[in-house]
């Protein structure tokens, strides 16, 4: 029982930023939302691993990371979400359109990249630091620093485009 | 747009889905349940259907193979039986290495390079079951046609006219589709790994 209440805990606690992993992974609404309830399925799945982890936030940014470089680079992909209408967690609208127009954009772009620069981007739009993404995806400091420059080439051309 | 501008964005967003409602408790726990319990019944159906026909298969022929009398039936027969019972522990074999992978202790990277070789391991496996099911198709007919006692099925001229032309147009049509597919699985997953180890 305390194992379910500490899971659900690191959960809620964490809720945003599990939903920020499928915004950067996903395409739809309904491929967000399965992907975000295969994150809490694999959560509990590893869960007794979280107890070892020596900073739990990392441990629950690899965990959201791998379920979806796994769960959306598999052939057949079947969305199996089941109904979840209660959960209201989503970006809202900053009723700014430009400001809107321009999240739309930074999503689009974003999605163009492979699967770990996706992870390596929103790990730097998260405000990590270069030595903090290195610990999290498992590449040197030195590769993230060359694959952060290549990303913010392309970031900035798809922009501009 | 900068990428400090993305950032100052990304920020002003990370600020708005904090502020939305807690999922709930019950919430959490029927989504995992609900997930564990979708997860076992893929398993069964496409993995579990498939084994038990190609068993099946090779159970009759491995039942009736006394009955055969004709020497070069016995040899496709034989084929038959080591075809039926490899292919699906080939494709088990692999398809369980995909869902093996260490999500909770492994870092991204790792993940995705391992996922990726086991992917395109997964590929080369398809792509070899394709031949064999080939194989399968081609050498089932004579040993089957002797068991039922339709042996005769093959003299006639409509058999080697129509059906057998047909039976190879649709075998060409299918494989080279599939072929194609398996193709591009992996050359994706060759370039990703290219990618990642650059």
């Amino acid at each position: 029982m305390i194992k379910e209440e500490e899971f659900v805990r690191l959960i809620q606690d964490n809720q945003g930023l599990i939903y920020k992993i499928t915004t950067i992974y996903s395409k739809d609404k309904e491929e967000r939302e399965d992907l975000y309830q295969e994150i809490v399925y694999q959560t509990w799945k590893s869960f007794d691993y979280f107890k070892k982890a020596s900073k739990p936030t990392t441990w629950l940014y690899r965990v959201g990371m791998n379920t979806a470089i796994t769960h959306l680079n598999k052939s057949k992909r079947r969305i199996s979400a089941v109904p979840i209408e209660d959960v209201k967690v989503q970006f809202t609208e900053s009723g700014d359109f430009e400001k809107d127009e321009k999240i739309q954009e930074l999503y689009v772009q974003i999605r163009k990249l492979n699967l770990l620069d996706r992870g390596i981007v929103f790990l730097y739009l998260e405000g990590k630091s270069y030595e903090e993404i290195a610990e999290i995806s498992g590449i040197s400091v030195s590769n993230v620093g060359t694959r952060m420059s290549r990303i913010k080439q392309k970031l900035k051309s798809g922009m501009k485009s | 747009m900068e990428l400090e501008e993305m950032k100052s964005l990304w920020s002003d967003l990370s600020v708005k889905v904090e502020k939305q409602d807690r999922i709930q408790q019950g919430l959490i726990m029927e989504i995992t349940k609900q997930r564990f319990r979708s997860k076992l019944n893929s398993i069964q159906v496409s993995e579990l259907i498939g084994t038990v026909v190609c068993f099946a298969g090779a159970a009759y022929f491995i039942l009736n193979f006394g009955k055969l009398e004709i020497w070069y039936n016995q040899v496709f027969a034989l084929i038959n039986i080591l075809i039926a019972i490899a292919l699906p522990l080939l494709s088990l074999t692999t398809i369980r290495s995909m869902k093996n992978l260490q999500i909770g202790t492994e870092s991204p990277i790792s993940i995705l390079k391992d996922f990726t070789k086991r992917k395109l391991r997964f590929w080369q496996v398809q792509r070899l079951s394709l031949v064999l099911a080939s194989v399968y198709l081609l050498t089932i007919l004579l040993p089957f046609a002797e068991l039922q006692g339709k042996s005769e099925v093959f003299m006639s001229r409509s058999f080697w006219i129509v059906y057998i032309p047909l039976g190879f147009a649709f075998m060409l049509m299918f494989s080279s589709w599939v072929w194609k597919k398996y193709k591009r699985g992996i050359a994706s997953s060759e370039a990703l790994l290219r990618e990642l180890t650059e």
